[in-house]
């Protein structure tokens, strides 16, 4: 029920966020070692032809630029949503673990059947499942507290990141590329990585938007929400396993990013509130132009080398956590 | 007086000390009943048994004959409303979205089932206490007495039957205090909600409440009508306070502490 001038506030805020996405979108598709002008890139989106931009474009750019957007998606809302099941300001998948889970079941099923992709994710799912289920347990001593959940997940995540670089080692003439893998990156994702993901943000997204209302009751504290007719544990352990859904299938493509779904949903939450009916959507779309941004970035900024987009989001993430740290906890 | 809230053999353990054992009250409909006792007796324990959010250890609690726990979360919460100590919302939030909270209830399948009942509903909680002109305001911009109301029109939008209350008027100045307890009486007296809260104020109790529980020494020590329960000799014995009797301006008797009794 929003009235007057804060809705009007709110639209304009949703139009920058719009543009900044699309624009992002733009920019990726046009830079990077071959310059494609827009009105180029729009001709060849129209009707492509065979020249060498349209390869480039169609078979590089385009897949690229979309799985940045879906990650971004993907990021942003688990970490929103985690923020807001474990009361806590400096959740995100990569900091306490879940994305760690999710990659040691990804690792595992490339490395043993390496023939079913498809099951890269579901497993991911259950290892991002298993991380969160395990933070709760070593966490939980009288209900919730941020400062435990950050330290369990602090050691599951330092634990299952241990599996996860012994296996690389072990099989290194297996996993191709583990140094971009381990910190992030978007290098060489094409059309199958595409398919991959969109479900799994379709799906995702629609629950936590369904979910929204669900998050601001959870807000008012356990026992209030509690009161007010919600199942609370069950409410979140099925808005946990969204938010592993989410990180599992951004992991599945893109590696151990860090720190996108702790920034972004801080970011919305500034401009447009902690009203989850409004935060959700923000968030989807703010972290869909900070990675397209940010890996337009480290594309072009080092030409001809190209940075892993994790190395970027990690500068700019790890002092935003310390800024938040300070102020929060 | 049909009861309409009742506890039998009540008790509750945290761990392995006993915080309630043997708990015995009776609620009658339209009541507005207040539990005092001293510090540390388990006054909010009990109000939390008996609005279901604490798992008693023995015996049970009743809503009209039917043990609270078979009766569902949902159906629970539109039927038996509790403000407990202390609940905070997101600084941000504006107090008509809060109200809109106490509609939770009356959602199924992630959806409202009478949007109209909804809004109605919200208005009426917001109009009862006196929030209406601040519908549009963020908490973080209210006041403490205005935060309280805020929070008391929200458990109102829940249309409860039952309303405990957790110490409703706790850092409250006397205006603000004396005005949650006339909405909380008009509530009563007005639409018929049964009240149970948690008073520290002995005279409070006095002064609004119809049936008083005493709390002390892990059970219900006495109930019965505030003027035949509250006398200088109870505030000795569970307050260890002598206490001097004054007549307040419609002739009850309200209690002053004066001195420590020797414990």
């Amino acid at each position: 029920m929003m009235r007057g001038a804060s809705s009007g506030r709110l639209a304009a805020v949703f139009l920058i966020f719009l543009v900044l996405a699309a624009s992002g979108v733009l920019v990726s598709l046009m830079m990077g070692s071959v310059a494609i002008a827009p009105q180029e890139a729009a001709a060849i989106l129209m009707g492509a032809d065979g020249s060498t931009h349209a390869q480039i474009l169609w078979n590089i750019r385009l897949p690229r630029t979309l799985v940045a957007a879906l990650v971004g998606i993907d990021l942003a809302l688990s970490g929103a949503i985690l923020q807001a099941i474990m009361k806590n300001p400096l959740a995100d998948p990569h900091i306490i673990g879940i994305s760690s889970g999710a990659g040691l079941m990804g690792i595992l099923v490339l490395l043993l059947f390496p023939e079913h992709s498809a099951l890269i994710t579901p497993a991911a799912f259950v290892g991002a499942m298993g991380a969160a289920v395990l933070i709760y347990l070593l966490a939980w001593k009288n209900g919730i507290q941020p400062i435990r959940i950050i330290l369990a997940g602090v050691a599951v995540s330092a634990f299952l990141g241990s599996g996860i670089s012994a296996l690389m080692i072990l099989y290194s003439d297996r996993v191709h590329n583990a140094l971009m893998w381990m910190v992030g990156g978007l290098s060489a994702r094409s059309w199958p990585h595409v398919a991959m993901l969109w479900p799994y943000t379709l799906v995702g997204f629609a629950l936590a938007v369904l979910a929204a209302r669900h998050l601001n009751v959870l807000q008012l504290g356990d026992a209030m929400a509690r009161s007010l007719g919600m199942r609370v544990e069950l409410t979140r352990l099925l808005l946990t396993a969204v938010a592993a859904i989410l990180a599992a299938s951004a992991v599945s493509v893109v590696g151990l990013l860090g720190f996108v779904g702790l920034i972004v949903p801080h970011m919305a939450r500034l401009l447009v509130g902690s009203d989850h009916r409004i935060l959700l959507p923000a968030s989807a779309l703010l972290g869909a132009a900070v990675l397209l941004y940010s890996d337009t970035f480290a594309r072009v900024a080092f030409a001809p080398v190209e940075l892993p987009v994790g190395i970027i989001m990690a500068a700019l993430g790890a002092p935003f956590f310390l800024f938040l740290l300070r102020r929060q906890l | 007086m049909t009861t309409i809230l009742s506890a039998e053999h009540l008790a509750y353990a945290a761990g392995h000390t006993p915080i309630l054992e043997d708990v015995a009250l009776d609620v009658a409909r339209g009541q507005r009943l207040a539990i005092i006792g001293p510090n540390g007796a388990g006054k909010s324990t009990l109000l939390r048994l008996l609005a279901g959010l604490a798992r008693p250890s023995g015996g049970a609690v009743q809503l009209e004959g039917c043990d609270i726990r078979r009766i569902g979360r949902q159906a629970l919460a539109r039927r038996l409303a509790v403000l407990p100590q202390g609940v905070e919302a997101p600084a941000d939030t504006t107090v008509r979205r809060l109200v809109g909270y106490g509609r939770f209830p009356y959602r199924s399948h992630l959806r409202a089932e009478d949007p109209v009942k909804d809004r109605e509903a919200v208005d009426w909680a917001m109009q009862v206490t006196h929030v209406e002109a601040l519908q549009d305001r963020q908490v973080q911009s209210l006041s403490g007495g205005e935060r309280q109301r805020a929070f008391l029109a929200m458990v109102l939008a829940q249309q409860p039957e039952v309303l405990l209350l957790d110490e409703p008027t706790t850092y409250l100045d006397m205006a603000h205090q004396l005005e949650v307890m006339q909405i909380i009486t008009a509530v009563n007296r007005q639409y018929g909600v049964t009240i149970v809260m948690v008073l520290h104020d002995i005279n409070h109790a006095l002064q609004y409440a119809d049936a008083v529980a005493v709390l002390q020494g892990r059970r219900i020590a006495r109930q019965g009508r505030p003027e035949d329960v509250i006398s200088a000799k109870l505030l000795a014995d569970v307050f260890g306070v002598e206490a001097d009797a004054f007549t307040d301006r419609e002739g009850r008797t309200v209690y002053l502490p004066a001195a420590l009794t020797r414990r």
